[in-house]
């Protein structure tokens, strides 16, 4: 065995199990009988024991307390269900210290009755309560009750509805601004409501169907005025 | 005493203070290795903090073939070679600012003016020189002297031969030698 080759093994000398047999004899042999590798060896011999006399650098005494406190946090984490994170994070927030089993408790809670309430909102609306006649127009109780017992002769829709009264002279039908909507004489000169001309009539483009359906319209506005004046 | 490998069981059926009481066994010697690895105490406080965390989340993937110390060793290692990274990027950036401001003067030791004055201190001056040497000789010298860790046990650590280990801390220790000789210990 060479210097070099006796170099290489100093520091595995140390160990008595990394060298062995022949080899461990041969390194010994020249050891005695070489004196730069002796130097080398007591040097490499002093700078092990330095190392193996550092003494080993004493933790902060929070550390331990430290790094527990994160494991628990972080098992706390994991134990909280997904959907219950933003709940963990608001607790948190607050310093609340809750059980995971509390959170997501709570969230699982919230996250049903807002499903229920949207559900309920967007499916079993209330139905709207009817109107009531005195309500639509504005009528007492006694009105109402008088206008019960009015009877109304269908003979004027009749003839609108089969469509002759537009040039029936007998019936002294009238033209109303230009357009086709007859009125009997009675109720010519009645103050009709604001939204009068609103109402689409007798465009030209509806069907005649759509015309006396509108025209009838008219007609029943008008015979409600003349009750409620004469009433 | 129980062994690790009982509390590992433990934690993994989900017993947050079975490895609670793996932290308090284990937590000085990984101090003791971030603190060899990284040269100062607040790095080896943090890295240490980030062993556990890291073995924590991943006690899953120890499958029981080596001791939980050593595989705790592996993940700490692995935490103070990123410190030592980023260490690394911060001294170029840093080195480039100084070369900027004022070039030359550099001396060979780079070393923090409170390293400095606390060299005296046998210990202090030993690190330093632990500090300059190459990250895998400096694993093999933590872990076999200070650690007091066999060959086979920091073969396993490094997941390398015990041939390489032996080369390694033969040359980490020649280079620690050198270094050390004009103190006179």
């Amino acid at each position: 065995m060479n210097c070099e080759q006796t170099r290489e093994n100093l520091v595995l000398h140390r160990q008595d199990s990394m060298l062995k047999g022949e080899k461990r004899r041969e390194f010994l042999q020249h050891l005695r009988g070489c004196k730069p590798c002796q130097v080398e060896y007591e040097g490499l011999w002093q700078t092990a024991t330095v190392l193996g006399n550092l003494e080993p650098p004493e933790p902060p005494a929070e550390l331990l307390g430290n790094i527990q406190h994160q494991i628990r946090e972080i098992h706390k984490q994991r134990r909280t269900a997904f959907f219950a994170n933003p709940f963990s994070w608001l607790f948190g927030k607050f310093k609340l210290n809750l059980s995971p089993q509390f959170v997501n408790c709570v969230a699982l809670l919230c996250y049903v009755a807002a499903s229920t309430l949207l559900v309920k909102f967007a499916f079993f609306q209330d139905a709207p309560e009817p109107i009531s006649p005195n309500e639509e127009f504005g009528l007492t109780a006694f009105e109402e009750a008088r206008l019960r017992q009015v009877r109304i002769s269908p003979s004027q829709l009749a003839s609108l509805k089969h469509g002759n009264a537009k040039t029936d002279e007998k019936q002294s039908v009238k033209v109303i601004s230009g357009e086709n909507v007859s009125i009997p004489d009675q109720f010519v000169g009645i103050k009709t409501p604001e939204n009068w001309n609103s109402h689409r009539i007798n465009s030209g483009v509806e069907t005649g169907d759509v015309h006396l359906s509108n025209t009838s319209n008219i007609i029943l506005t008008l015979f409600w005025s003349d009750i409620k004046t004469n009433l | 005493m129980i062994p690790d490998d009982v509390y590992v069981h433990k934690t993994v059926e989900g017993d947050v203070e079975a490895f609670n009481e793996l932290v308090n066994r284990h937590h000085t010697k990984i101090y003791g290795l971030a603190y060899r690895m990284l040269g100062n105490a607040e790095d080896a406080e943090d890295a240490t903090q980030e062993t556990f965390l890291e073995a924590y989340k991943s006690i899953k993937s120890f499958r029981f073939q080596s001791q939980f110390g050593t595989w705790l060793y592996r993940v700490g290692l692995n935490t103070c070679n990123q410190y030592i990274r980023k260490a690394k990027s911060r001294n170029r950036m840093l080195d480039a600012y100084t070369d900027n401001t004022a070039a030359g003067g550099m001396t060979e030791e780079r070393e923090i003016p409170e390293r400095k004055a606390i060299k005296t201190e046998q210990s202090q001056v030993v690190q330093s020189a632990i500090d300059r040497l190459p990250p895998k000789q400096r694993e093999v010298i933590t872990l076999y002297y200070m650690q007091h860790l066999k060959y086979k046990e920091i073969a396993e650590v490094l997941n390398c031969s015990l041939g390489t280990v032996a080369s390694r801390l033969n040359k980490a220790t020649q280079n620690l030698k050198v270094k050390l000789e004009k103190y006179h210990f």
